[in-house]
């Protein structure tokens, strides 16, 4: 019981974002997925949750086929699956501790009272104090993202999808983020996904990665296979080189 | 929020606060008029926009053609069956229906009404097209390349929805006059003969309707590049701007009816 | 055409809500930008009746998603869980922000209706008519659908433009993420508050619209505030009251399901926004007038 694409194809208005995607995450795992910007590692996830449908293909999740769920039944696979968006994405009106709190109220029935103190102990946890009762607006993306990531997380999902959680983020911040994806995942074993940018986070924390590359899965491996591989994309990807094979 | 107002103790804060919420909107209507002059010199010094005054009039008037027609139509029929009602009641003699119909159609309510629709159609829309621009810094670039952005987009506009109001008023008159007549036939039985009649309509009642259309087909077109001109940040700004520029603008027709009903009135039209 | 996957690959049928919405927006904005290339190229066959094919598919299709939106809210209902904090705090927005253009319109109505009766009164010596055709008109007719018409340009344009930005940041996607209904939480709050709002408006306003009436009466009619009351008294009968402000319902639930429908399917950055709340404005005076139409011709 995981997470599994099969064979998943995608277009907006005629043009392929993704072609032919076969991914399977191993329970209790931490699967990154790397690629260039724009190649579609934002649109695959949220075919996750069924906020996208595949135009032909499979998603699995927890053993039931999301990409045929109506709405409805869809929130009952979004209550095991948490996703961090890659933009903050914070209701507007609401203070850090209330988006935090709101969830927990609506989903668990907490009391007002029961719910802010999770909400301030799970933002303590990603490093926001003084700023708990901010506006999203008051407060900097930075500071945003790591509540959006507390909102998630204070649920308690046995999957959860991040998007891009490190990017934007100082050094400090970013590997206390990386030390919470890992805990929550070997403690609590959460399956997780992680779209990510940052390289440090990958050679940290990721059990696989997943590389995408114009769409298609492009290497599959564990970060160390991956380092190795002598596949002239890949490591130019990997190394950061303006020069080489790629194309954009 | 004025810095200076901290520095106040809370009774003088709430003073404060009450003052500027006064004074808003003589600073709002300030804005706008000053907006007329700048806009007219643009004219003074280029000439006539043409193209671009037949583009906007050309999508002021197709936005809101259909709006105005299914408005006035509706409104004809609700105010001749409240006047027949009354006539029917009161007098039992259905002939005042039509001609007093059209006096107020013509005086009061056919240019308010257009008015009000010019302001959330074509309004809400310049509000919301210059909005966005100010959003995007598509303004600033204009400035960078020393354009006037006020010639540049005031203008035209301005003279485009004043031709396009002018001409809906006299279009949205028509039609609520036929819808009347049929109203008034269908319900009262009242021959179109006797319905169509201008007995009752002074050149006074006229002359009022056309300095009302003439006067909110200048106003709407300046207080909504006005709300766009002063947009915030973020797709909010945009939204807000175009609430702004309905909210003005309709705001300020009500107003401006009242005052020309009032010097008309008091100049004996 | 041919329906993308994305809403026609779904079990349950009625597909999946916003993604649907979106994706329904989307392809009517693709078809048109399709038929205009395609007119070009064609040239003179642009003609009356395609056009008016164009406009009739547009306004069915909102109509159903009006519909739908609504239908979506209804089932949002169940299980019953009032969402009291958003209620409480929507309904105090929507009055603060809409009381001074409510009175002042609904004063300005008064004033017009006894414009309205002024030529009998003037032609006829009518002055007992004056209070019964203030009262009358002003409460099953006027006062309702003059102050829908500013609530739609101020609180329904507002909250078009609120859930429009929501929406193009993500942030109702984020709720949908958290298994949290958006249709339950943020519509649903919205449009009894509306509906509320606006009859309690209409309520306040018709007081307005008599003073203003009677003043207007006092002041150019030579008719006493003891005359106009008198006729009112006797004529104005609970039942028009009635009337009035179950049309004010009816107008703040459909300038509800309006508003907020523009504002869900918004699309396409800042200048999406702007052109959702016009949109709004448009769509909520002619639902108001053609519901107006209705209640007038199906009630008594
Ligand atoms: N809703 C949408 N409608 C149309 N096109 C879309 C939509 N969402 C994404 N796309 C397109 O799909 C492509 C992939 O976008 P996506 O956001 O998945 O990239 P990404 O890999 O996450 O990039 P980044 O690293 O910058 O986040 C882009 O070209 C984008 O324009
Ligand atoms: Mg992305």
């Amino acid at each position: 019981m995981s997470i599994e694409f099969k064979s998943l194809c995608k277009s907006f208005d005629g043009s392929r974002v993704l072609e032919d995607v076969s991914l399977a995450v191993e329970p209790g795992e931490v699967l990154f997925v790397i690629g260039t910007s724009g190649t579609g590692k934002s649109v695959l996830m949220r075919h996750v949750i069924g906020l996208h449908r595949p135009d032909s293909g499979e998603v699995w999740v927890h053993g039931q086929r999301v990409d045929l769920l109506s709405e409805r039944e869809l929130f009952e696979i979004r209550k095991r699956c948490g996703f961090v968006f890659q933009h903050p994405a914070l209701l507007d009106f609401l203070s850090l501790e209330e988006n935090v709190a709101m969830p927990l109220r609506r989903r668990f029935g907490l009391g007002r009272k029961d719910a802010t103190e999770r909400a301030v102990s799970w933002l303590s946890q990603v490093g926001i104090t003084k700023d708990a009762r901010s506006l999203p607006s008051e407060v900097g993306p930075g500071i945003r993202k790591r509540a959006s990531i507390a909102r998630v997380v204070a649920l308690g999902p046995e999957y959860i999808v991040y998007d891009e959680p490190t990017t934007g983020l100082d050094l400090v911040n970013a590997r206390r983020i990386d030390n919470l994806i890992r805990r929550l995942a070997t403690e609590t074993k959460v399956t997780t996904v992680v779209v990510s940018h940052d390289l440090r986070s990958i050679f940290g924390i990721a059990d696989r990665v997943a590389f995408l590359y114009l769409g298609r899965l492009h290497a599959l491996g564990s970060p160390e296979e991956l380092r190795e591989s002598n596949d002239p994309i890949l490591s130019q990807f990997l190394r950061g080189r303006a020069e080489g094979p790629m194309v954009l | 929020m004025n810095p200076k107002q901290e520095q106040l103790g809370p009774n003088h804060r709430f003073l404060a606060a009450v003052g500027a919420s006064t004074m808003a909107p003589f600073w709002v209507a300030g804005a706008i008029v000053l907006l007329l002059p700048r806009a007219l010199v643009g004219l003074k010094e280029r000439g006539w926009p043409a193209r671009e005054v037949l583009r906007q009039a050309y999508s002021a008037g197709n936005r809101s053609v259909l709006l105005v027609a299914v408005t006035l139509a509706s409104v004809g029929m609700i105010l001749v069956y409240h006047g027949g009602l009354q006539a029917q009641r009161v007098l039992g003699d259905m002939s005042p229906v039509g001609p007093a119909f059209i006096q107020i159609l013509l005086r009061e309510f056919g240019p308010t009404i257009v008015g009000l629709m010019v302001a959330a159609r074509v309004g809400g829309g310049i509000a919301a097209e210059i909005g966005s621009m100010v959003v995007t810094e598509q303004i600033d670039a204009l400035r960078m390349n020393a354009a006037d952005p006020i010639r540049f987009l005031v203008t035209p506009r301005l003279i485009a929805v004043f031709l396009t109001t002018m001409a809906l008023t006299v279009f949205g008159c028509a039609v609520a006059v036929a819808s009347g007549a049929v109203t008034a036939n269908v319900l009262f039985g009242v021959p179109h003969q006797s319905f169509l009649n201008l007995s009752m309509t002074e050149p006074g009642d006229l002359i009022t309707g056309l300095i009302k259309a003439a006067a909110y087909g200048v106003y709407v077109p300046l207080a909504a590049s006005w709300a766009g001109l002063s947009a915030g940040i973020g797709s909010e700004g945009v939204g807000r701007a175009t609430t702004s520029g309905v909210v003005v603008g309709s705001l300020g027709i009500i107003v401006l009816s009242s005052v020309i009903g009032a010097v008309t009135f008091a100049f004996g039209l | 055409m041919t329906c993308p996957p994305d809403d026609a690959g779904t079990k349950g049928g009625l597909g999946d809500a916003l993604g649907q919405d979106l994706d329904a927006s989307r392809r009517g904005a693709a078809s048109y930008q399709g038929s205009s290339s395609y007119e070009d190229g064609v040239g003179a066959s642009d003609n009356l009746f395609r056009r008016t094919g164009r406009v009739c598919i547009e306004v069915l299709s909102e109509l159903g998603a009006m519909a739908y939106l609504a239908g979506r809210s209804i089932a949002a209902l169940f299980p019953p869980r009032v969402e009291w904090q958003g209620l409480i705090i929507s309904m105090h927005r929507f009055g603060v922000q809409s009381m001074p253009l409510v009175i002042a319109t609904a004063f300005l109505t008064g004033v017009v209706v006894l414009l309205l009766a002024a030529v009998y009164v003037r032609a006829y010596g009518a002055t007992q008519l004056v209070g019964w055709a203030a009262g009358y008109a002003t409460f099953r007719e006027l006062g309702p659908v003059l102050i829908a018409l500013m609530f739609s340009g101020r609180v329904g344009s507002k909250n078009t433009a609120e859930l429009a930005a929501m929406k193009l940041t993500e942030q109702i996607d984020a709720l949908r993420a958290l298994a949290i209904d958006p249709y339950a939480y943020l519509v649903i709050p919205r449009l009894v508050a509306m509906a509320l709002v606006l009859f309690a408006l209409t309520l306040m306003g018709n007081l307005f619209a008599i003073v203003g009436a009677a003043t207007t009466g006092e002041l150019l009619l030579d008719v006493s505030y003891h005359t106009f009351w008198n006729s009112f008294a006797e004529n104005v009968r609970l039942a028009d009251l009635l009337h009035g402000l179950f049309k004010a319902v009816v107008f703040g639930i459909a300038i509800g399901i309006v508003s907020c429908r523009c504002g869900l399917s918004a699309r396409g950055g800042a200048t999406g926004v702007g052109r959702a709340v016009n949109r709004s404005v448009v769509s909520s005076a002619l639902a108001i007038f053609v519901l107006d139409y209705l209640i007038t011709y199906l009630l008594p």
